[in-house]
């Protein structure tokens, strides 16, 4: 199917799709397990905790609590879950995604704007900031929807080991788009 | 892993488990389509129309789910986007005239997937029907949908979180999920339009004759039976799409434009 591939190559689509069309899943080898130092730019993160406030923009008293977070969120128009932690990879912050059940796990990587020990990026929807404070990895998310505000302010621990027990051992590399005008 | 239902041959996403894929589907490497000619070029014409027809029902899709009454699931956000949208019935006439079609087996609605892999697995048919190129597209759409999910659901993941224990709840929470759905799917869309917009350009590039490339392959459109007049499309989102696509084409090199 060289005419696929020459399409997927001439549209810029190579780190996108690429390797899974040569059958790039790699396979990692499954002993390795290092997840990094915890506490550092080196390590894998995953989400524990986030203060998560309602803004009330008719000037009213700001609506606070504290959520629990798992590693897992629901897919949308599906019935399984996707188990999710977070790397720092230079000026990139990369998902690492296993939806429960698939034989491989995505390997997600966003460029982002980095200046110094600060990530930031932002959508159509809100921005985003992370950096690591204390040993953690916070995240602030200012999010705009249903025209009021919420701002999370996530707490993420660092892993002892990655993967998880239970993940595949195949990797799907993704790339998208700088999420920065 | 999700599959593509296409009624009429309109990209309608569902989601599925890797073992719903028919058995029948092949893998990408052992699916065969012919390279496109000068002749394919009205179809492949035909087939950017759709998509891109289809890509601006999902914009207004999205601008639906943000609006009061809009959609509040994702399954919401599929109805609103069918009643937007239907394919082109020509699309659909070449899909049926594969070698050995049949209509129990191959089904306009359910062409492609994406296995548990993440490869993509399209009916033979499909493969037989169409050239190259428009296989390309819909493979490069198929593949642009679990990662572009995977990365809405995580920058909405703490809201998703707190609306589930009920500290946020009413049209914003409603609204999480099918914009998660809605934003893979305008990216999907957009990857596929590119592709085609590239294959376009390189069809007109084919030399009709076969005797140099003194004339360029042209053609008489046909004439599409979907187009995006009469949607609900904001302009400014038009762009973002575009936007979007040119993030992914160029990917962290233009980052620092």
């Amino acid at each position: 199917m060289s005419g696929m591939r020459r399409s997927w190559v001439r549209a810029g689509l190579a780190t996108v799709v690429l390797g899974a069309c040569t059958g790039g899943v790699s396979t990692d080898d499954p002993d390795d397990t290092d997840a990094g130092v915890p506490g550092t730019e080196a390590s894998t993160w995953r989400r524990a905790f986030a203060d998560v406030t309602l803004l009330d923009t008719s000037g009213g008293v700001p609506t606070s609590a504290r959520v629990p977070l798992d590693t897992r969120l629901p897919m949308p128009e599906d019935d399984r879950e996707v188990d999710t932690y977070v790397v720092l990879d230079g000026d990139r912050v990369l998902t690492l995604a296993w939806v429960v059940g698939d034989e491989a796990w995505y390997r997600i990587a966003r460029p982002v704007t980095r200046v110094d020990d600060v990530w930031s990026w932002y959508t159509d929807d809100g921005s985003y900031v992370l950096m690591i404070t204390d040993g953690h990895l916070t995240e602030t998310a200012v999010v705009n929807l249903d025209g009021r505000t919420v701002m999370s302010q996530a707490v993420f621990d660092a892993v002892a080991t990655f993967p998880p027990t239970g993940w595949p051992s195949d990797v799907i590399d993704v790339v998208l788009p700088a999420a920065n005008p | 892993m999700r599959t593509l239902l296409w009624p009429a041959l309109a990209l309608v996403p569902l989601v599925a488990h890797a073992e719903d894929l028919p058995s029948h589907f092949v893998s990408a490497d052992d699916c065969h389509p012919r390279e496109c000619t000068c002749a394919d070029g009205p179809m492949v014409e035909l087939f950017l129309s759709d998509q891109t027809a289809a890509r601006d029902a999902w914009i207004a899709v999205r601008v639906d789910i943000m609006s009061p009454g809009g959609p509040a699931t994702p399954a919401d956000a599929i109805a609103d986007f069918q009643g937007r949208f239907a394919g082109d019935s020509r699309i659909a006439d070449q899909f049926r005239s594969c070698t050995g079609y049949d209509p129990a087996v191959n089904k306009l609605t359910k062409i492609a997937g994406v296995s548990g892999i993440g490869q993509a697995r399209l009916d033979p048919c499909f493969c037989d029907a169409f050239c190259a190129d428009i296989v390309s597209s819909t493979v490069s759409h198929e593949l642009m949908h679990v990662p572009t999910v995977i990365a809405g659901v995580v920058g909405r993941g703490d809201m998703l979180v707190a609306c589930k224990v009920g500290i946020l709840s009413g049209a914003m929470c409603d609204a999480l999920l099918p914009l998660a759905l809605a934003d893979s799917e305008i990216a999907a869309h957009q990857v596929g339009v590119v592709v085609l917009d590239n294959a376009v350009d390189d069809i007109h590039d084919l030399d009709p004759d076969g005797d140099g490339p003194r004339t360029r392959c042209t053609w008489d459109a046909l004439t599409p039976q979907t187009d995006s007049a009469g949607l609900d499309v904001p302009d400014d989102l038009g762009e973002r799409a575009w936007t979007l696509w040119d993030r992914i084409v160029h990917g962290s090199a233009r980052q620092d434009r």
